[in-house]
């Protein structure tokens, strides 16, 4: 994790569906989690 | 006390002051703007913006190195209709000009983006990135070939309306002054430097690539002597203005870049160190000035 804050994109993790901020299957761990339900991403 | 200049002219437009922020560094200024007072600042460079979202790279995309970092998140980025309906919106409540950095995987791609934004009031300027080292396709070889850095100046050139594009330039090059020139040639109205360098990191316990894209791109602190160096041959070899970017972690970083050539710096990784970073720099500069009687920035733009 580099900025902490949701800017660099350096902690995203790769979800199911699109993320509602990013429009693509990655979401920031930082700011959308750092807890996601198990269902909601790939892991 | 007598007054302080810190406005600078870049390709026409005249800034408050010379500091901005490296593209992918502030996003477009939405999470910032919690942290720092982000209409202090000269411009906010944002993001890379592309045609249509992309993914980007899978993680590990980032790793801690000595006095630095490498990272290749690959441009991730929700495309130009989100910019536009989101970030552009938020940007233009702001009283900030905004440099909108445009990435894509062939020159096609650059100029759908550029055609969205060439008539938007919104738009000071145009960074195009020629130069990200984490994208395979399309967007390094535009910045490591002259011939092909020329010709995709200049379709970005003729699709950007009467906004500046400025080149981005990667410091992946035997010769920095043959790129600049051909950028240049091509009608570029400015150029900033340096992207960052490639560079590679091996876990020997795990024995694998710590990043997912086996190299990623070295910037902070570790690289800006480099930038220095890099910013002094390029803008020697021009007449179009540099932003100076590379490791930017004190005023004194920023005017070291100013007396190598660059009317304008940029502040990359330190944001993530710094948030207030970048106000820091300013209020540096302000009080370099007043103890060494300068009363003009642009006097020590060049003097190098």
């Amino acid at each position: 994790m580099a900025c902490g804050v949701g800017v660099c994109l350096g902690c995203v993790v790769k979800t199911k569906n699109t993320d509602e901020h990013s429009r693509v299957r990655n979401a920031r761990i930082c700011t959308e989690g750092p807890v996601f339900a198990a269902s909601e991403v790939d892991i | 006390m007598s007054s302080l200049n810190l406005t600078v002219d870049f390709a026409g437009h005249t800034f408050r002051n010379p500091v901005t922020v490296a593209s992918g560094t502030f996003g477009s200024g939405m999470e910032y703007s919690r942290y720092t007072d982000i209409e202090k600042l000269g411009a906010i460079t944002t993001k890379g913006v592309s045609d249509k979202p992309w993914e980007g790279n899978p993680a590990p995309r980032v790793t801690e190195t000595p006095s630095g970092m490498m990272n290749a998140i690959g441009l991730q980025n929700p495309g130009i209709d989100v910019f536009i309906e989101r970030d552009l919106k938020f940007l233009s409540s702001c009283d900030v000009p905004v440099i909108v950095n445009v990435c894509g995987h062939s020159a096609e791609e650059y100029e759908a983006v550029l055609e969205r934004l060439s008539e938007d009031d919104r738009v000071s300027m145009f960074e195009i990135n020629v130069s990200c080292p984490n994208v395979k396709q399309g967007a390094i070889q535009f910045g490591t070939d002259p011939l092909m850095l020329k010709d995709i100046t200049e379709r970005c050139k003729a699709k950007a309306g009467k906004k500046p594009v400025i080149m981005k330039l990667t410091p992946n090059v035997t010769s920095i002054a043959v790129m600049a020139k051909a950028a240049e040639e091509g009608g570029a109205d400015g150029l900033s430097l340096i992207n960052t360098l490639t560079a590679m990191k091996i876990d020997i316990y795990r024995k694998k690539f710590v990043l997912a894209n086996k190299t990623g791109g070295l910037s902070g602190p570790a690289i800006h002597p480099v930038a220095v160096r890099m910013v002094y041959e390029a803008s020697h070899a021009v007449k179009i203005p540099v932003i100076g970017m590379g490791g930017v972690a004190s005023y004194e970083d920023a005017i070291e870049l100013m007396m190598a050539g660059a009317t304008m710096v940029a502040v990359g990784m330190m944001n993530f160190t710094d948030p207030g970073i970048t106000m820091k720099i300013i209020d540096g500069i302000e009080k370099y000035m007043r103890d060494t009687g300068l009363d003009d920035i642009r006097d020590i733009i060049g003097i190098l």
